[in-house]
């Protein structure tokens, strides 16, 4: 069976039964490595369309999660239960839990994923002592303001005013692990524990590229957690500083007191460049500077070519992209032009998305359409009634669906390419500033009246 | 997207039923088994199908049965009934599946544990219904209808479900304004299966109060959608209906299924 991914997460769904017949079909050998490849930080399986489960199944399911927390250190446990399965759970593994149960998928994504939750309150409440505290630490260090209720009538007679409550759950130990999350373009890498030569293995170098082409231009290392840095963790930032510098990448370090790395290293990852802060808000208060990288991304936009590679596979792109936004919205859209040039988007009521391709063929790909349309092509993905921000994410999972299908047809002309999570962006000047936006080529359609661009660039 | 002209197409395209069958199905409701069997035994293509699914190893014959005559004996009306029912799906089965990782083995293996597990059900709760017996032979219609619809747009159906947890029947009522009930009850109407058999899919698949009957079939429908090959082929979440059933519901029904492991 296929998980879902989300924001950094992947959630299995499975419907009906599982007992020990059908358990090894829900998580088999090859979705695990598929799993693994992809590095998520937390795997859950959801019980909410469990309509019966048993013991042997359970455990089967259990053994092969925490197989995967082993292999990539993801988070790993149940989701989505009610009181009854709840119990029913903790009596069967009376002998204790090694994984993870957390009563519903959006609580998950407090723990774990690319979501930024910061601020957001939360009541937490455990008849177990030490699962309250460990409850909370996490979410402290995902920077959500906690409050332990005392007892159960605290509990009921607080929890309406949190953003969030947290009960009937159970955390098995999170493991040493590089978090991610965004805050005003600024991608945070919260690292935990030792910052050591394991580095290498659980930092996802992909994402961290990919970042880089759709246009985040500052990564920020929360070392907070860390209790100590060796030669091999400093090398491994310092090479990342050096390798992001040809793009106008900004390496930042926040939390790094002097009693976790010797003032020689200190030393050379500023001669690598990176800017050392002692926390998060002293370098979000540093708002000129945040600034001031952006323009510099613009101003190094002149060199940009176009390669032939692009040209031969942008026919292909444009079939796949307008097939399915023709499928999933119902209506036409007719090619008018196809020219060499800057990307030349008129109308403000536009919403941009940008995905960057990588592997066999370097490219950025960029899809701008009205609103309206936007919200036709997104309907399946939308509930009846939507904010601006679910249809931005709405958007955003649609340009995944176009994604993975250029993926696929490259990949049957023998073309091999990874592509990155999309970002979206709802205004077109702030588009146009990046470098991708310089020189590329811009195919016009028009679905009924209105424009729509695909964008295609280096 | 798929238009309503589409979908007309597709259900245009459904073939008319072959006059065989319809006369046998006509003898068994009369009772005639003898002459339904001889009515049967001139259409080779039935007479295999039958032949296939009564030797599958879930009806527990020992022997193997070829002979039309020795089929309805064996079975008994009501389920010869269903069985020659259920050819009705085999003349819509496509040559490949390619919307789902499925066989048309496969598909018959689903009808004879449908007709098997409902009948323990029925029998179970002392319902003797010739027609409410054999309505369980549609159900997996909608797997049909749906890889009908979806075969050009596979590709697009796959990722969207790779990208969001939605199910056939929502992506299916997104894109047309018909669901798969809809679409059931239209090929049932073209069947001329009874306004009882409707009424009985109409419950199945609607949401609203439940009798033990459909609380049962759910259950039934859910298990068979549990299995390995049914995971494996993407099945799973195929019927995605409430449920509201009790302990007791649940312990009774793996009683009439037999123990799980």
């Amino acid at each position: 069976m296929n998980p879902i991914y989300k924001n950094g997460v992947a959630i299995f769904y499975p419907n009906g039964f599982l007992d020990g017949n059908n358990a090894t079909s829900i998580l088999a050998p090859h979705d695990e490595s598929e799993i693994i490849s992809k590095k998520p930080e937390a795997v859950f399986v959801s019980l909410r369309k469990i309509l019966f489960f048993n013991k042997k199944g359970m455990n089967y399911l259990a053994q092969r999660l925490n197989a995967l927390k082993d292999e990539c250190g993801a988070f790993v446990g149940f989701c989505d239960y009610d009181t009854k399965k709840y119990e029913l759970i903790l009596s069967m593994f009376q002998d204790g839990i090694n994984f993870s149960l957390i009563e519903s998928e959006d609580i998950v994504f407090l723990f774990a994923g690319t979501n930024n939750f910061e601020s957001k309150s939360v009541i937490i409440y455990s008849d177990d002592n030490s699962q309250k505290n460990q409850l909370a630490i996490s979410l402290i260090e995902r920077k959500l303001e906690v409050k332990i209720a005392q007892n159960r009538q605290e509990f009921e007679k607080e929890r309406k005013k949190f953003d969030f409550i947290v009960y009937n759950s159970y955390i098995g130990n999170i493991e040493k692990r590089v978090s991610i999350s965004i805050r005003n373009s600024v991608v945070i890498y919260t690292l935990r524990d030792f910052l050591d030569s394991t580095i290498v293995d659980i930092f996802d170098m992909r994402y961290h590229k990919n970042s880089i082409k759709v246009g985040f231009r500052i990564f920020c290392f929360d070392a907070t957690g860390v209790s100590s840095v060796n030669i091999h963790g400093a090398n491994f930032l310092s090479k990342i500083a050096i390798d992001g510098a040809e793009f106008g990448v900004n390496i930042v370090i926040c939390g790094l007191h002097s009693e976790k790395i010797t003032e020689v290293l200190s030393q050379d990852l500023e001669d690598a460049g990176i800017l050392i802060y002692d926390d998060l808000e002293s370098f979000f208060e540093e708002k000129e500077m945040i600034k001031d990288v952006k323009i510099e991304a613009d101003m190094s936009k002149k060199s940009i070519h176009i390669d032939k590679k692009i040209i031969s596979i942008l026919p292909n792109i444009i079939e796949v992209a307008v097939h399915t936004i023709e499928v999933l919205s119902g209506k036409k859209a007719v090619k008018t032009d196809v020219k060499i040039q800057e990307l030349n988007i008129k109308n403000d009521k536009f919403i941009v998305s940008i995905v960057g391709i990588y592997d066999d063929v370097d490219a950025v790909f960029m899809l701008a359409m009205h609103r309206d349309d936007a919200k036709a092509v997104c309907k399946i993905l939308l509930p009846e009634k939507f904010t601006d921000e679910e249809l931005f994410y709405a958007f955003s999972e649609f340009s995944n669906v176009i994604g993975g299908k250029i993926k696929q047809v490259l990949k049957s002309l023998h073309i091999e390419i990874e592509t990155t999570m999309p970002r979206i962006f709802d205004e077109v000047s702030e588009v146009q500033k990046l470098k991708s936006a310089s020189k590329g080529i811009q195919a016009n359609f028009k679905i009924k009246d209105r424009d729509m661009i695909l964008f295609l660039s280096n | 997207m798929l238009s309503k002209s589409d979908i007309d197409n597709h259900l245009d395209s459904i073939p008319p039923i072959p006059k065989t069958l319809k006369d046998t199905l006509f003898q068994l409701n009369k009772g005639d088994m003898k002459k339904a069997a001889e009515i049967a035994a001139t259409d080779r293509a039935f007479v295999e199908y039958l032949s296939a699914i009564v030797n599958k190893p879930i009806f527990g014959f020992r022997e193997e049965i070829k002979n039309v005559h020795q089929i309805f004996g064996i079975l008994g009306l009501s389920r010869s009934r269903s069985i020659v029912s259920s050819y009705y799906m085999q003349i819509m089965l496509p040559k490949r599946w390619e919307v789902f990782d499925f066989t048309n083995r496969e598909f018959q293996d689903l009808q004879a544990n449908l007709i098997i597990g409902w009948g323990k059900i029925l029998n179970f709760l002392g319902i003797k219904d010739a027609e409410i017996e054999q309505s369980v032979v549609l159900i997996p219609g909608a797997l049909i209808v749906c890889e009908m619809l979806f075969a050009d747009i596979k590709d697009t159906i796959a990722i969207l479900r790779a990208t969001k947890q939605i199910g056939y029947d929502e992506i299916l009522s997104k894109m047309s304004g018909m669901n798969l009930l809809d679409i059931v009850l239209q090929i049932s109407k073209k069947w001329e299966f009874s306004e009882k058999i409707n009424l009985f899919l109409r419950e199945f698949m609607q949401d609203g109060k439940m009798d033990k009957k459909i609380i049962f079939l759910r259950l039934l429908v859910s298990y068979e959608m549990s299995k390995p090959y049914a995971i494996k082929s993407g099945l799973n979440d195929f019927f995605d209906f409430p449920m509201e059933f009790s302990e007791d519901d649940i312990l009774k029904f793996n009683h009439i299924m037999g123990e799980m492991s």
